[in-house]
């Protein structure tokens, strides 16, 4: 995957990996890539690895059990909790971009609303 | 250190084919010679088979140290010193592979000398007449008290002083690559460290002469201080090459 | 920490390839080594393999000064070729086996079909690529702890750029330290944890890139450009 070079490696990696979890891509309960294995698919070393499923782990994204792996987490609201997480993110940078232009909230709803969205 | 060994040998192996292969032409053309009867190819291969004997003689003595010089002239010389092998087994494996390929040669030209007379025997068609020949022979060496020993000391003696050239080689070649490494022509001051160090000890061999006399002299004037001279000339260069390369030999 | 080098200098000619140079390298990291052409970066290689001897200072490898028997834990993979003229891949592997006990004949199969090699190919009519693709594969069939790659991404098609990465990062755990010298920054940029910075011999940088970025958000070629 492309990194952008001036933010932190494993964060940009938590972050691909939750919008996995997001699409469905990665199920609950299912068995997650070694340390080995996560560090060769996202190019990264395996210490960033280990910190990315550290830092899910914290977050209840995952769980470890000892000698087996690391799974993606079973309870039911994670999924939904991460699909608002990660939209409230991006609203509030669009939010701030969007000030950053000039427009107001009410502005920035109705020019939403009045967006097309392109024909596939 | 018999694995360091190995790969010595086998840096050798083209020279042995080569020095086999011209034995092999040489000795043909002598038993074809022979066979014909044509004597001008007999002699002529016979000469040729004596001056390429003296000549691999020379070169087998130093031919360890020039493939010393090449490992280290090249990147080649990682292969020895990336290895978790001390410099006294490397340079250990050197001199062992190099006493390996004299024997070699030795075997070598025995053999080939041994395939001549046969085919001269061959030849004469008269069996007799060599059996006369060697009967005759033993009973010179017999009659005259052929001392044995005497041929024991002179190879000993040429061992030593074969060894002692190895030994100043190698150590010329290590001070070449360290001390003396700012230069580009590294070769050919390895090269002239070799006459001055072995001038040098050939100075110091006469002070082994004047050590009084304990165990009388040999057949060729050697006394006991002459031997350990050059027995500790040698340890002493092997241990002032290994010292230097340990210390300062970069690759 | 698995090496340090102290006050570590090497001369040539009269010049100085490496300076005054103080490292520690701790266990278990990918090191990025940067700098320009010439500026000791392999010098600094040589000396820590046990191939170049300082002319001063002192290099430490778990604590004890660096002897010859450490390179039974410490790799180095040359920019040329330095096998004999007479071997051929599987000649290599047989070198390789003789002398390093870390070194693992399945890896090495693995690695050189991988890599499109073939154990009959002679390695000195290897194209440059092809013999920079042997030397890795050699260099990581061992389990060394110390593994240093010269410019291993250098004359390699874009492929087994690709695979080098990956079997770098597959090898790298926290019992293993990389040093992998280079200048295609952008290539290794995600997977070194330190970068060095060297310049006329001298360390003059040393920066853990994942606080780097958390902190200034500044990539490594913006860094390297800034300190050189």
């Amino acid at each position: 995957m492309e990194y952008n070079p001036n933010a932190p490696i494993y964060m940009q990696v938590i972050r691909e990996l939750k919008k996995l979890m997001i699409k469905g891509e990665l199920k609950p309960g299912q068995k997650m890539p070694s340390n080995r294995d996560l560090a060769v698919l996202f190019k990264v070393n395996q210490n960033t690895a280990a910190r990315v499923y550290k830092e899910m782990e914290n977050e209840g994204c995952c769980y470890t059990r000892r000698g087996i792996g690391t799974f993606v987490s079973e309870e039911e609201e994670m999924i939904e909790n991460l699909k608002k997480e990660m939209a409230d993110e991006l609203l509030r940078n669009f939010i701030q971009e969007m000030k950053d232009l000039g427009f107001q909230k009410d502005d920035i709803i109705f020019q939403i609303a009045d967006y097309k969205e392109e024909q596939e | 250190m018999l694995k360091l060994v190995k790969y010595e040998w086998k840096k050798q192996r083209t020279s042995r084919l080569v020095i086999l292969g011209l034995l092999a032409a040489g000795l043909i053309a002598f038993w074809g010679g022979i066979l014909f009867r044509n004597d001008t190819v007999t002699v002529l291969s016979l000469a040729f088979l004596y001056t390429f004997a003296v000549m691999v003689l020379f070169y087998t003595g130093v031919e360890s140290v020039l493939v010393f010089n090449r490992d280290l002239r090249t990147k080649q010389s990682y292969m020895l010193f990336m290895v978790p092998k001390s410099i006294w087994q490397i340079l250990g494996a050197k001199f062992v592979s190099a006493i390996l390929q004299m024997l070699f040669v030795f075997a070598l030209f025995f053999t080939a000398g041994c395939l001549s007379l046969a085919a001269a025997i061959w030849h004469s068609g008269k069996i007799e007449a060599f059996v006369q020949f060697a009967e005759d022979l033993i009973q010179a060496f017999t009659e005259h008290q052929f001392d044995w020993m005497v041929l024991v000391e002179a190879a000993f003696i040429l061992f030593l002083g074969w060894v002692l050239i190895i030994m100043i080689g190698f150590l010329a070649v290590i001070l070449a690559r360290t001390v003396l490494a700012k230069s580009r022509f590294a070769g050919l001051f390895a090269f002239i460290l070799f006459f001055l160090i072995n001038v040098a000890v050939e100075w110091g061999f006469r002070f082994s002469d004047l050590l009084p006399d304990v165990a009388g002299k040999g057949y060729f004037g050697w006394d006991i201080w002459n031997i350990l001279y050059y027995i500790v000339a040698c340890g002493g260069l092997f241990l002032v090459s290994g010292w230097l390369a340990d210390r300062k030999l970069s690759v | 920490m698995i090496l340090e080098c102290r006050n570590l200098t090497k001369s040539y000619r009269g010049k100085r390839a490496v300076s005054n140079l103080n490292v520690r390298l701790e266990e278990g990291k990918i090191y990025g080594l940067l700098g320009e052409n010439g500026s000791g970066k392999t010098t600094w290689m040589k000396m820590m393999a046990g191939l170049a001897k300082p002319s001063q200072g002192e290099i430490f490898y778990n604590g004890h000064p660096l002897n010859y028997m450490d390179k039974n834990e410490i790799a180095y993979m040359a920019t040329e070729s330095f096998y004999y003229d007479y071997m051929k891949v599987s000649d290599v592997e047989k070198y390789y086996a003789d002398f390093f006990q870390d070194f693992n004949p399945q890896k090495f199969k693995e690695l050189i079909a991988r890599f499109g090699l073939d154990g009959q190919m002679k390695a000195r009519n290897l194209s440059s690529g092809m013999n920079a693709k042997l030397r890795i594969a050699a260099t990581l069939a061992r389990d060394a702890k110390l593994c240093m790659l010269d410019e291993p991404l250098n004359g390699v098609d874009y492929k087994a750029r690709e695979d080098i990465i990956s079997i770098i990062v597959e090898e790298a755990d926290e019992n293993r330290t990389f040093v992998i010298s280079t200048h295609l920054i952008e290539e290794v940029e995600s997977f070194v944890e330190k970068a060095i910075f060297i310049k006329n011999g001298e360390l003059i940088k040393l920066v853990d890139l994942e606080q780097e970025r958390a902190a200034g958000g500044r990539s490594l070629a913006e860094i390297y450009i800034s300190v050189m």
